[in-house]
């Protein structure tokens, strides 16, 4: 029992930590979110110009430098048939660059990166604590650890509402007993389990709401000793709370 | 030699004369506050208000007209204000004078109140406003 779940815990560290890396992304495309004072100054952050200049709400700009406690940015205006992604984007005239200095507290409070699309992929871990079985019902704590991918649609960026739809693959342990097994164990009997699952979640900030529909099956060994009713059966869980990660698809 | 020279400036000469540059006050009247236009009119010289910027304008079709504002003539503040977000608003309608109507040879004279992407092209920052 103790085996099993160090296996689920190890399987659930191993995933979280590779997401954890994919998530340092380079996006240097910034707007901000509140009015911020800003000082002009040239590319290497000295002020030449101390008249405070205020940049308004949702002006964009990239992050040219970094030094310590200070950002050197400059505005951008996109041009709509040209990304900053597209490798064909024209070269630019630098020396026309205005550049402006704003700290590294501001940058961290008052701006924040810049999607492109409103459709992210996502992978992440998801926990279902519990699942509801049919045919016939029952209900069990058997939880499942899991990878999810799939995409995710922002359906208001500013109230933060999205809807992901996954596709998942994990480990269970499932607990079978003598009705699940017609009478073939007559003590309760904890089995590794892979599970394939497809779910949709609602998010809005930072609350979670999914609903997911999956399959447990046990190995071939353990289903001829067992003879596991729900095998291969569909079950549907409902959970909250996921850890989920996105990446824009046009950055 | 001769021959070339005389014709590039007989070009250029041309080139400046058909691209009329148009003084756009920014903001709204009567006090230029605000977002939209507080005058338009033809006008080569260089801006003297901090509002003031300078602009081509062409009519694409018959409900686009294109105002391309020139970068250089652009002040901080204004950049800061009005093209930063990379939209333009226009907050109400604007009136088109009839001088200037007449001058881009369109027959209606007002462009519709909404929000315009801005869009960057090298020195000119291009608006596609709908009348």
């Amino acid at each position: 029992m103790l085996h099993k779940w160090l296996v689920l815990l190890l399987f659930f560290l191993i995933t979280t930590k590779g997401f954890n890396q994919t998530t340092n992304d380079k996006n240097r495309l910034y707007e901000f979110l509140v009015e911020c004072p800003i000082y002009k100054c040239n590319i290497i952050g000295k002020i030449f110009d101390t008249t405070l200049l205020i940049a308004p709400p949702k002006s964009k700009f990239m992050l040219v430098d970094m030094k310590q406690d200070q950002c050197i940015i400059r505005f951008t205006v996109l041009n709509k048939k040209k990304s900053l992604s597209n490798k064909s984007f024209s070269l630019e005239d630098y020396t026309t660059y205005t550049y402006y200095s704003i700290t590294k507290a501001q940058l961290d409070f008052k701006a924040s990166t810049v999607k492109k699309s409103d459709i992210d992929l996502v992978v992440g871990t998801v926990i279902t604590p519990i699942k509801l079985r049919y045919n016939p019902f029952d209900f069990s704590k058997d939880i499942s650890i899991g990878t999810t991918f799939g995409v995710k649609y922002t359906l208001n960026q500013e109230k933060q509402a999205a809807v992901d739809c996954l596709i998942g693959v994990g480990i269970s342990s499932v607990s079978i007993d003598s009705f699940a097994t017609h009478g073939r164990t007559i003590k309760n009997v904890d089995l590794l389990a892979f599970t394939s699952s497809i779910g949709i979640v609602l998010e809005l900030g930072n609350a979670q709401v999914g609903v997911f529909l999956g399959f447990d099956f046990i190995s071939n060994e353990n289903k001829i000793k067992y003879d596991w009713i729900y095998q291969g059966k569909p079950w549907v869980s409902f959970g909250i709370g996921f850890s989920m990660f996105s990446f824009n698809l046009k950055k | 030699m001769k021959t070339t020279l005389s014709i590039l400036i007989v070009l250029s000469a041309w080139i400046f004369v058909n691209d009329i540059q148009y003084k756009v006050s920014l903001g709204k009247s009567p006090d230029c506050n605000g977002f939209n236009f507080c005058s338009l009119t033809k006008d080569n010289s260089l801006p003297k208000k901090e509002n003031e910027v300078l602009a081509f304008i062409n009519v694409n079709d018959e409900k686009h007209i294109e105002f391309s504002f020139i970068k250089r003539s652009i002040s901080d503040q204004i950049f800061l204000k009005y093209f930063s977000t990379g939209t333009f608003i226009l907050d109400e309608d604007f009136i088109i004078s009839p001088e200037i109507s007449e001058a881009l040879k369109i027959d209606r004279n007002k462009l519709k109140l909404g929000k315009y992407q801005i869009s960057d092209s090298y020195d000119k920052y291009v608006v596609v406003f709908t009348y």
